[in-house]
């Protein structure tokens, strides 16, 4: 679903790369947990999967199509969730949510189904006649949550999605994310909570000053230690 | 102060990207450097044009030495009107509003910081006029070298009273805003109200001098009961008076800590009440109604439009005046319109109106700001499976829909009331239509070559923002050097020819600027995140 071929991104005019040869693929229904400290090049790369950021080396393909060339058909297929929910505060959520919809053309009935669902399950349904200004920051962060999810994307890409959230609003996303994987979503996301890179993911990668140190599924990587013992001795490296 | 220091000179920084301009490549810098350098000498000998007919009509008349006098005082003008305008916005409506409040640093300072900031934008627009002013009269005046340490103290403390003046106003604005949770159209109909009062004021100023001069003995007198800081300036350029001077500088000092200290008591309380929302809270599924991609993002640019009064009153101030130029030409006839506008019995209205449009269309142009209000938001554009242009489109129809229908509207008014003809009137719409095309494109194509997508506050994108003022003030300085030549060889030159060269470079503009914004354009909006 999500194939990265020798990625590289160097910002303005340092020649320092962000992301150095990043190589990576993710199948459907997977969940991919990238990890690594700040400033190691995670958000480099999903502003690159999701287009936010031009690049100049490498290819990303989603689902066989080059992000490069064929942007808008890429776009249909994905969601993205960034780390910080700066969304339109002059809006209404549900002016937001439908303003959403309706670019990725979601049938009429299907918006205000989905809507409901995952406004309920996050509980934020009666608020969403109100002004995305009047929002707390996890208000927002469970609105573009919604966003995300109701145009059913077939990759999700999500940038720190657990900052901001209630517990009870963590874990319903958890179970969703586990169901949207159940019908071959895949799932690509950053996270500085290892424990739920653990518990979550089929997949991890873990970068470094730019570049992809280990790669492979969570079991191949930990072996018989945890996660977050294997992260600290490789940052020590 | 090292507080209010700091605070200044990150604020300054921030704005106008000083580290980033300059850590640019050359080839970059000259181009810039070239671009400014134009916009800056065309102000300025426009300026000089205009101080220097001023003081060939007062030599003629021997009043030459009223000539410093009468450009402080149209100065100390002009950065009150500037000032109204944002105000409100420069104080009050700022992102880092929490961060800075969160810090240990006293309101005052903070307020002062930001009124420093207004003033040495102040500061530096009043030096457009003023520069010319002092090169003119020395030309004309065999002054001591006492005159120019004189005016150059007058002139740094100049626009002090005024901002403050402009402050107030912006103060009393936000605080009935705040009464009302923050309502935009309350600062809208505010910001509105008081500009409208100004603009009365201004109307009715020959009758107000009148009544002041009737009610004192002479011009000093006058200027000492009802304009004291002016009355202490012209002792000072006239007389040379060092005691003025210094009483001069206490009172500007004065007002400004005077003004600083009051406002900071309830400065935190009205930030906080202007941030608040009120919220209902009972939403419950209903109906969705769908709408096209496009109606979506015009929609969406509309409602962000509406959300920022100082965006709506920046730029709608060119509209409203010829709308209500229109609705003024109802109440009076022809000949007095001429006089007006000095244009003689046999004046052409129709040859002032094609001016009149291309002007108010640059000036009202909300394009300019269009990238850089997304500001934080512009992940949502680029990661939605749509195509630069749509975003491009959705943001000139906004502009084109604000402009449009109230220039024509005003044009179907003075049909009626300035007898202009069916042909007149279709012209003049056709260069409404090209030249509100060539204004959007060109804001939009200049915001995208320098955005600014870190700004506190929108006043910053909106006002003092690279794109937003090279979006006004080029095209004013092309529009000024074309009106000044036709001024010179108008007399060999017919006026229709005149028109179709202007509707054929209009049209050529717009093909340029299309290509460039399905090119370049897209190209670039790719690389601004």
């Amino acid at each position: 679903m999500l194939r990265i071929v020798n990625f590289s991104k160097t910002y303005g005019n340092n020649k320092k790369k962000a992301v150095d040869n990043l190589n990576l693929e993710i199948k459907k229904g997977e969940i991919f947990g990238f990890i690594g400290h700040n400033g190691a090049g995670k958000t480099t790369t999903i502003k690159a999967i999701v287009g936010i950021n031009d690049f100049d080396e490498g290819d990303i393909l989603i689902d066989g199509l080059s992000i490069k060339t064929n942007d808008i058909e890429c776009k249909k297929k994905i969601a993205y969730i960034p780390d910080n929910p700066d969304i339109y505060s002059s809006l209404t959520g549900i002016s937001y949510l439908n303003f959403i919809a309706d670019i990725y053309e979601v049938e009429a009935k299907e918006k205000e189904e989905l809507i409901n669902k995952y406004a309920t399950m996050f509980e934020i349904l009666p608020n969403l006649g109100d002004l995305i200004s009047t929002y707390s920051h996890g208000m927002k962060q469970k609105l573009v949550i919604i966003s995300a999810l109701i145009h059913k994307p077939q990759l999700l890409v999500l940038d720190e999605p657990f900052v901001g959230l209630d517990p009870k609003s963590s874990f319903a996303l958890k179970q969703v994310m586990r169901e949207m994987c159940k019908e071959g979503t895949s799932i690509f996301f950053s996270s500085h909570v290892l424990e739920v890179v653990e518990k979550l993911c089929d997949k991890v990668g873990i970068i470094g000053k730019g570049k992809l140190i280990k790669y492979g599924s969570v079991k191949d990587i930990k072996g018989d230690k945890d996660l977050e013992s294997i992260f600290l001795e490789l940052d020590q490296e | 102060m090292k507080s209010l220091y700091l605070l200044l000179k990150t604020r300054l920084l921030n704005t106008y990207n000083v580290k980033k301009v300059f850590s640019g490549s050359k080839k970059k810098l000259i181009i810039y450097g070239v671009i400014a350098l134009y916009i800056i000498s065309s102000l300025f000998i426009t300026s000089y044009e205009m101080v220097s007919n001023l003081a060939n009509a007062l030599s003629a008349y021997q009043l030459i030495s009223y000539m410093p006098i009468t450009f402080f005082i149209v100065s100390s003008f002009m950065t009150f009107m500037f000032t109204v305008y944002n105000a409100k916005g420069s104080m009050f409506n700022s992102n880092d509003n929490d961060l800075l409040f969160s810090m240990p640093i006293k309101p005052t300072i903070i307020l002062g910081s930001r009124l420093i900031y207004i003033y040495l934008w102040n500061l530096m627009t009043s030096l457009f006029l003023m520069a010319p002013a002092f090169v003119v009269y020395a030309m004309k005046v065999n002054v001591p070298y006492i005159y120019y340490f004189l005016s150059l103290i007058v002139f740094i403390l100049l626009p002090i009273i005024p901002t403050v003046l402009a402050s107030i106003i912006g103060y009393i604005i936000a605080y009935f805003t705040s009464k009302k949770g923050g309502k935009n159209w309350v600062e809208l109909i505010l910001s509105f109200a008081f500009v409208g009062l100004i603009y009365y004021v201004i109307g009715k100023i020959d009758v107000i001098i009148d009544f002041i001069v009737t009610n004192s003995s002479n011009i000093e007198n006058t200027l000492k009961w009802f304009f004291y800081p002016i009355y202490l300036v012209f002792q000072i350029i006239s007389s040379y008076d060092l005691g003025s001077l210094l009483i001069f500088i206490v009172i500007n000092i004065s007002v400004f800590v005077a003004f600083t200290y009051i406002l900071s008591m309830n400065y935190k309380k009205i930030i906080m009440k202007l941030q608040e929302d009120k919220t209902k809270s009972n939403y419950s599924m209903k109906n969705l109604k769908s709408f096209s991609i496009s109606k979506n993002l015009y929609f969406k640019e509309l409602k962000r439009y509406f959300s920022s009064p100082i965006y709506v009153f920046n730029t709608s101030v060119g509209l409203i005046m010829i709308l209500v130029a229109s609705i003024a030409s109802i109440f009076y006839d022809k000949s007095q319109i001429l006089a007006v506008f000095d244009l003689g019995a046999n004046g052409e209205i129709f040859n002032m109106l094609v001016v009149a449009i291309i002007f108010v269309t640059f000036l009202s142009n909300t394009t300019s700001s269009s990238i850089s209000i997304e500001g934080r938001n512009m992940w949502i554009l680029k990661t939605l499976p749509i195509h630069p242009r749509q975003i491009f489109n959705g943001k000139i129809l906004l502009n084109l829909s604000l402009m449009i229908p109230i220039i024509y509207i005003s044009l179907l008014i003075m049909y009626f009331t300035l007898n202009l003809t069916l042909i007149e009137v279709a012209i003049l719409s056709l260069i409404a239509l090209l030249s509100s095309c060539a204004s959007a494109q060109f804001g939009l194509l200049t915001n995208l070559k320098f955005p600014k997508m870190d700004a506190v506050s929108d006043v910053v994108i909106v006002k003092r923002s690279a794109s937003a003022m090279i979006s006004i003030f080029l095209p004013m300085a092309i529009i000024m050097a074309s009106v000044g030549l036709y001024m010179n060889i108008g007399d060999v030159i017919n006026f229709n020819m005149v028109v179709v060269f202007i509707i054929s470079l209009l049209l050529i503009i717009n093909f340029v600027e299309h290509y460039l914004l399905n090119n370049w354009g897209i190209k670039r909006f790719k690389k601004i995140s």
